[in-house]
Parts: structure tokens; C-alpha cells; sequence
């Protein structure tokens, strides 16, 4: 797994092209070798939804395109904050499956217009921000992804769902109150995070892990989590800082490359993935540094 | 596989050596199909003559398509959800057992021009069919939308994590046909791709099948991402009418040159002849296009397809990523698909996108027959 980091630029296929190639630029995998490319998004940039934004991003990327090559399998996958976790996923299931050998997960945020989603949604305006991670089959079976655990609350799917309106280029919510909402999603995260770690056969939540990369809402929610999860507050990244809004999909994996570029993992360190979005859907996995 | 294989796959893949080998070997089957279609019936006729322009061009004659179903008050999610609903209706599976759901079709446009970022459609349908311990998301890769979802949910049957899962795909393009119309300046845009669409839902139940010579051979997709322009459609919203970019006859005349190959490896990987093959299900977008790709085939085999092929767009038109398994519903329905039948789907799409599946039916038809038998 190789993320890298958080790109400035508008759409979510800039920052997520220019993500992919950082994370490239040290992979051992030339790009020939990558057979399976999911493209995580929570919208289409200039609404374009056909074909496929994944697409372009190959073309971009210059990655098995043409005629004759060893071709690669490209889509868009959608799953809110969620999807760039999922992306993952579906990867790591289509290795074990037969499917591939190298995948990569891309993950775009976007907003086409910070001046107007500021006005209308304060800190939860999107920022522009890209990532990528490069999967394949670790050569130690003891290093890599462990378990992963989505889990929906349906019991709060009436809550607000955070959609753009096409006609008027906006991004509105309905009924949203920040403050409710964290503590919903903090309760959510929680409980999936418990359940994780039974399926880790991890009995106890004190030194259960060392790290935890979840999706950056507000440096408010990150300290909310932690508390939630009964982690320091040191041990929940939180990038919130030195990402101008909430990132989405993208996120995780921008708060594990600033711990890997300030040389906070060390090899044996555990560390959890936790992202929280609408439907309410948590989406959780651990991995073996 | 030999045992050395087996033995150094299950290791790193931190897989049972029993469970290594049965990956490849195990078969996804349909275990249930659900489509929907939606009541209103619109006419070429009728579209042209709704959008002022009769008798500019013979769109019947040049697409073959004499009439569509036209969504009225539903969205795309609505549509997929009828049709999960149908698959369901079937199945010996109930909602609390699927373990994964993947939504695609027409993309997070629901309600009018609201797209829908958070959360995604494929939570609406776990929702609404009370599969509470679904993981689910959305795939979009326009026409290969279904067969991309599929794929998904074929590794992670064959990898053992999931043992049923549901792929469900609701397409409204039929909107298209009247919003852009006009480019920004004002004039029609002479392109006909938009005039083609129809909406459609369709559903598979999908599951690791008993037996290894029936089910999904081979599924394979590849994006050759040039020419991703081609095709190309984006929602145009009444503030700045914008135009479909599509051009059709670019995509489709990448495609056809390698129709006849993707044809031949998947007959090849599946080890069949086109003897062998009992059903042909080409990607249903209009009918001078599905027969020119027939042609290439027939021109790389030098044999008719005539016995074998399927075609559909008469009626329904352009069902984008739901084509293929409302032409499948029709032929199991009038008989041509039976217990047995062994079938080559076409998938193709812009991007461009090409691929193949091989698939053997099970008792899928003798099923399906028997719910419509009895009123369904």
C-alpha cells in the first residue's frame, strides 16, 4: 500500500490523477502492471457521468490503453466517504478472487465552487484533494490488510443526505446540525470499530492499535472520535489542519501518508481505518504495517 | 493448478489450501433475474413528433428502435429497487442474506436534476429491502455497468468472502431525449444517440453454483481509455443547456475492431466453438450497430449468426447497462434460453469498453417461466 498525498487543484480527477502518479513515482509496479483501477468519487466532476470518470484518469495515466496491452479493468465506484475504503476492498477481492494482481485505488474530493459550498455548508465545504493507493499481495502474510467491516445504520437513513443541485451549482444539505451529526457518527464508528476487532479476534481495545486514519470532518470530530473509541487523542489523525474542509473519500489515506512522511509508523505498528459518511455507513479495516 | 501452486497461492493469500484451490474453479450463477420495465410505452414516432421534429430523419429506420419504455415519476433508484424486488420475488435467498449489493445504471440523478453525492443509491435499496447485512455501494461504468458490478461480486464469491450477493441496475436516459436537445446556442444537436434510450431495471441474485459446468465461465473486461470523449454525456442542467458530446460512430467503429477478437478469446478461454454456443446477447444500442458488430463476427468466423443471435431494440431501445438482461428475460420467456443453454454476452461501452461473458444456465429458465406461469 502506497498512499500519497493531497493534491491543490479543482475537480476530482486532477487531484486524484495527480495523487496516482505521486504514488507511482515509488511503487515497484510500473504502470503497465496495474490491471485493476477503481476510481472512488462522491460526484461527477462537470457532471459528466458517461463514461466513466476512471476513464480519462487511465488515459491520463497512460495505463494499458489501446489495443494489445496487458488492459486493464477501470470504473467508478461510489460509497460516499466510504467509497475510497471500499475501493480497496473490491481490489484486495478481486486478487484473492483470480481477477488481478495489482489494483489501484484512486480516490477524488472535489468542489467546483468553495465560495458558495462555504456559504452554504461552513466547515463542511469540500476541498479539493486527491489519493492513491497501489495494492498487491504481500509477501508477508503477517504485514498488510487485515479485516475489513461496512456496516450501514439504517436506523438513520432519514438523517440528512448531502446532495448537488444540477441547476443551481450548489451543494445543499437538508437538515443539517453538525454538532448531532458527529456525535451520530462518532456512536456509529464506535460500534463498528468494536466489532472489527472481534473479527481481529482482538479482545481488548487498550493497545488495540497505534494509529487510527479516519475520514477528516473537523478537528472537533477527530477529538470526539478518539474519545469514542477510548484512544488519545494523538492517536486519531487528525490533518483537518492543513486541508482547508473536509475531504471525503480521499482522506484516510492523506492522514496515513502525513504520518508515513513524518516517519510516525514504524513496521509492526497496527493501525485502523475508519470512515463515517451518509446512510449512515462506516466503513472499517485494519492493517499490519 | 499443481499442489506447489495451490499451496503458495493459499499462503499469500492467507487463504485454506482447499479454499486456494476451489478459487477459479468455483462458479457464479444467476440465481435469480429481475427486470422492470416501466408501463408507459412512447413510439419514435411519438418522441419526434414531442420534440417538434417529425420527419427530419427516419430515426425508426436508421436505429430500428419503433418504441421505448419512458420512466414517468421514477427515478433510477426506483427503477432498480422494482427490479431487486422482482429478483427477489424468485429467489430462495431472502433480503437478510445478501451479503453484498451493488447499484449502477444511470448514476446518482434522482428527483429531478439533484445529484445524489451522500449516500450512495445502492443504501436506498438495502434500505428499502431490509438487507441489513448488505455492504453495498455503486459502481458507474456507463453500458458495462451491470457486467462491472458482476465482476465485482464474481470475485468476491470465488474468493469465498461472499456467498450471495445482488447487482441491480436502474437506467432513466430516456430523460436525456428532451433535456438536450439544444447546445448552448440554441441549435439541435445532430446526434442521434440520445434519441435511441429507453429505461429499464434489471436484477441478479447472484451466488456460487453447484455445479462446476454450469454458471459464469468467463467474464472479462478491458478499457482501452482513448477515444473516452466519444460517448461522452454529462447532465445538462436549464441554466446552461449542454450538449450530449457523443459521437457514436467513433466509439463504436473502435469497438468493432475488436469485436471478432474478444469474440474468439472468450470461446477460446472457455473452450467452445461457436458450434457450442446456443445464444448470442450482443449490447442492445440500436439495430444498424448491433448488426455491424454481427457482421465483423461473422466476417472473422465465416459463418452466419443468424441461429444464435438476439436483438431487441425494436421495442425496448438503447437500456444502457440493463440491455443485456432484458434481452436474457425475453429469451428465457419465450423459450430460446432453456436448462442448458449455453450464452455469449456482449458488453461494450464508451470509454471504450469491450468484453465478453460465457455462461451455462442452470434451472434459472425452468424457474423463471414458472413464476410468470402463475401471474407474476
Amino acid at each position: 500500500m502506497r498512499p500519497r498525498s493531497r493534491v491543490n487543484g479543482e475537480g476530482s480527477v486532477d487531484p486524484a490523477v495527480e495523487a496516482a502518479r505521486a504514488c507511482l513515482s515509488t511503487s515497484s509496479h510500473p504502470v503497465y502492471n496495474i490491471s485493476y483501477l477503481v476510481n472512488a468519487k462522491t460526484r461527477h466532476p462537470s457532471h459528466v457521468f458517461e463514461p466513466a470518470n476512471a476513464v480519462s484518469i487511465q488515459d491520463s495515466l497512460d495505463m494499458n490503453t489501446g489495443v494489445g496491452g496487458k488492459g486493464t479493468f477501470s470504473f467508478d465506484l461510489m460509497n460516499g466517504a466510504s467509497g475510497g475504503l471500499t475501493g480497496i476492498k473490491v481490489i484486495i477481492s478481486a486478487i484473492k478472487g483470480g481477477a488481478a494482481r495489482v489494483g489501484m485505488m484512486i480516490a477524488g474530493d472535489m468542489n467546483t465552487n468553495m465560495e458558495v459550498a462555504n456559504m452554504n455548508m461552513g466547515m463542511n465545504a469540500c476541498s479539493a484533494s486527491g489519493s492513491a493507493v497501489i495494492v498487491d499481495i504481500s509477501p508477508n502474510p503477517d504485514k498488510g490488510f487485515g479485516s475489513f467491516l461496512f456496516k450501514t445504520f439504517d436506523i438513520y437513513s432519514d438523517l440528512p443526505c448531502r446532495y448537488l443541485d444540477v441547476d443551481n451549482e450548489s451543494r445543499k444539505t437538508c437538515g443539517w446540525e453538525n454538532d448531532e451529526l458527529e456525535e451520530i457518527y462518532v456512536e456509529c464508528a464506535a460500534i463498528t470499530y468494536e466489532k472489527l476487532l472481534k473479527k481481529e479476534r482482538i479482545l481488548s481495545t487498550y493497545n488495540a492499535v497505534d494509529f487510527v486514519f479516519a475520514t477528516q470532518i473537523s478537528p472537533n470530530f477527530m477529538v470526539r472520535l478518539a474519545r469514542g473509541l477510548g484512544l488519545p487523542e494523538e492517536m486519531v489523525i487528525d490533518v483537518t489542519g492543513i486541508l482547508n474542509g473536509v475531504t471525503l473519500t480521499s482522506s484516510p489515506f492523506i492522514a496515513f501518508d502525513y504520518a508515513m512522511r513524518n516517519n510516525m509508523i514504524k513496521p509492526g505498528m497496527k493501525a485502523a481505518f475508519i470512515t463515517v459518511g451518509q446512510g449512515i455507513t462506516v466503513g472499517c479495516a485494519m492493517y499490519y504495517c | 493448478m499443481n499442489n506447489l501452486q495451490e499451496r503458495r497461492r493459499a499462503r499469500i493469500l492467507h487463504l485454506p489450501i482447499a479454499q486456494a484451490r476451489g478459487a477459479g474453479a468455483r462458479k457464479t450463477r444467476f440465481e435469480s433475474l429481475g427486470v422492470y420495465l416501466p408501463k408507459k410505452i412512447l413510439t419514435t414516432s411519438e418522441l419526434l413528433a414531442r420534440l417538434n421534429r417529425p420527419g427530419d430523419r427516419d430515426l425508426e429506420k436508421i436505429t430500428g428502435i419503433r418504441e421505448r419504455r419512458v420512466a414517468e415519476g421514477e427515478s433510477a433508484s426506483d427503477i432498480a429497487l422494482s427490479a431487486a424486488q422482482n429478483a427477489l420475488k424468485d429467489s430462495r435467498y431472502r433480503p437478510e442474506d445478501i451479503e453484498i449489493i451493488v447499484s449502477t445504471g444511470f448514476p446518482g440523478y434522482e428527483n429531478g436534476n439533484k445529484h445524489s453525492g451522500e449516500p450512495c443509491l445502492s443504501a436506498r435499496i438495502m434500505n428499502d429491502l431490509n438487507a441489513r447485512n448488505a455492504m453495498h455501494f455503486d459502481v458507474a461504468n456507463a453500458g458495462a455497468g451491470m457486467f462491472s458490478a458482476i465482476a465485482i461480486v464474481d470475485s468476491m464469491i470465488k474468493s469465498g468472502e461472499v456467498r450471495v450477493g445482488l447487482v441491480a441496475s436502474g437506467d432513466t436516459p430516456s430523460r436525456l431525449s428532451w433535456l438536450s436537445r439544444r447546445n448552448k446556442s440554441g441549435e439541435f444537436v445532430d446526434d442521434l444517440l440520445d434519441l435511441t434510450f429507453g429505461d429499464a431495471g434489471a436484477a441478479l441474485i447472484l451466488d456460487g453454483g453447484a455445479h462446476r459446468d454450469q454458471g459464469l465461465h468467463y467474464l472479462s473486461i478491458f478499457t482501452g481509455a482513448k477515444a473516452f470523449n466519444a460517448g461522452m454525456m454529462r447532465m445538462p442542467s436549464h441554466t446552461a443547456l449542454e450538449e450530449i458530446i457523443s459521437n457514436s460512430v467513433t466509439h463504436h467503429c473502435r469497438s468493432y475492431d475488436l469485436t471478432w477478437p474478444v469474440f474468439k478469446e472468450a470461446l477460446d478461454r472457455t473452450e467452445w466453438s461457436l458450434a457450442d454456443v446456443d445464444v448470442f446477447i450482443p449490447y442492445q444500442a440500436s439495430r444498424h450497430l448491433i448488426r455491424k458488430g454481427k457482421q465483423v463476427i461473422e466476417r472473422g468466423f465465416n459463418e452466419k449468426l443468424d441461429r444464435i443471435f438476439v436483438e431487441n431494440v425494436e421495442r425496448y431501445g438503447h437500456t444502457a447497462s440493463a440491455s443485456s438482461f432484458i434481452a436474457l428475460h425475453e429469451s428465457i420467456l419465450s423459450g430460446r434460453i432453456d436448462q442448458g443453454s449455453r450464452i455469449v454476452f456482449d458488453l461494450s461501452a464508451p470509454g471504450y469498453i469491450m468484453g465478453m461473458a460465457t455462461y451455462t444456465m442452470d434451472d434459472l429458465p425452468v424457474r423463471y417461466r414458472g413464476r410468470y406461469a402463475v401471474g407474476y
